[in-house]
């Protein structure tokens, strides 16, 4: 249809400026959000190294896969709780361990030694643990030992 | 154009002959059809486009202060056809890769002889040939403008030509004295729907 008021060639003008600040405005909004846009934080694969023992440390007793062992052993028993473990003296030679009981006094074993009124033996000091023996049923038990900063 | 051919949708047309003034209310019905709602005539007896515009005023005030029909519905389009001597018609050939939007259009306008600053002009492109509707600028800024002052500027100021054979209905005859111009009335108000 023909009319002067809109003609043809005007409309198509503004149709084609329409178009080109709507593609404008999108691609300014694009380029704000590509500008401003928090870098996002990728989780990065954790590699697990393997667990490096060691070798300077060893048990006097060569059974080292004793505790891994006992713990699938029908053993029900709990270490010696009625001691308290005051300090593990690595730099002795054997190394020592420094027990309190329930009445205060501080005992001290090295590996091998039983402690008095019990069946526990102390098997081994381990840098995190201490490995407790059961006298009559020769369970192996592990008690772990809090290091202070 | 969707939005043009919704249903409802209601288009005047006034065409200004040298002495009458023919208008023609089409809405646009329900399955794509156009109505005829009211045909009338009123003869102008200045031909000053001031005294055209206040006809036409004065009557679209008269259907628009009928506030329950164009309540919920947009505005009535106006659409204005002027005496066939403002008009100039052309067809020429169309040359290869003529875009709307560039400055080809002007240029094969300036080659016909006519001054694309001096016509208000617009055209529609077919395949072979490129056929344009032009008027003087001054005209139509007078009408444009005489509309405008009355508040009724129109949407369409366009141009049907005289049908050469007419459809008339002879139980009507004593209301419609110029024929013709009723025909083109409702051709002008459904050339809007129809786009055509």
């Amino acid at each position: 249809m023909l009319n002067l008021v809109r003609p043809q060639p005007h409309v198509q003008q503004q149709k084609r400026r329409l178009l080109l600040t709507g593609f404008c405005l999108l691609a300014f909004l694009l380029g704000v959000r590509v500008l401003f846009a928090q870098p996002t934080t990728k989780p990065h694969p954790m590699v697990i190294a393997p667990v490096q023992i060691d070798p300077s440390f060893n048990l006097q007793q060569p059974q080292k896969a004793a505790p891994e062992q006992e713990r699938s052993s029908p053993c029900d028993l709990a270490p010696p709780l009625h001691v308290q473990v005051r300090a593990a003296l690595w730099h002795k030679d054997p190394a020592q361990v420094r027990l309190s009981n329930a009445s205060g006094h501080m005992v001290e074993l090295t590996a091998g030694e039983s402690l008095a009124n019990t069946e526990w033996t102390l098997q081994a000091i381990q840098k995190h643990a201490l490995i407790w023996r059961h006298g009559s049923s020769g369970c192996l038990l592990q008690h772990a030992l809090m290091t202070h900063k | 154009m969707l939005l043009k051919r919704k249903r409802g949708a209601v288009a005047i047309a006034f065409v200004v002959g040298e002495a009458w003034l023919t208008i023609a209310e089409v809405v646009m019905a329900a399955r794509q059809s156009t109505q005829v709602n009211m045909l009338c005539q009123r003869p102008i007896h200045t031909h000053s486009s001031m005294s055209v515009a206040q006809l036409i005023s004065s009557h679209l005030v008269k259907k628009t202060a009928k506030k329950s029909k164009y309540f919920f519905s947009s505005r009535p389009v106006v659409l204005v056809q002027w005496p066939e001597r403002y008009y100039r018609e052309l067809t020429l050939q169309r040359p290869p890769k003529l875009t709307l939007t560039g400055n080809g259009l002007a240029a094969l306008l300036a080659d016909a002889g006519f001054n694309p600053k001096e016509w208000r002009w617009d055209v529609q492109v077919n395949q072979g040939h490129c056929q344009f509707l032009l008027m003087k600028l001054t005209d139509y800024h007078e009408i444009y403008h005489a509309l405008q002052e009355h508040r009724c500027p129109p949407d369409v100021i366009g141009w049907t030509p005289r049908p050469d054979t007419l459809q008339f209905n002879f139980s009507h005859s004593g209301a419609w004295p110029d024929i013709a111009a009723t025909q083109q009335a409702v051709h002008l108000a459904v050339q809007y729907f129809t786009g055509h």
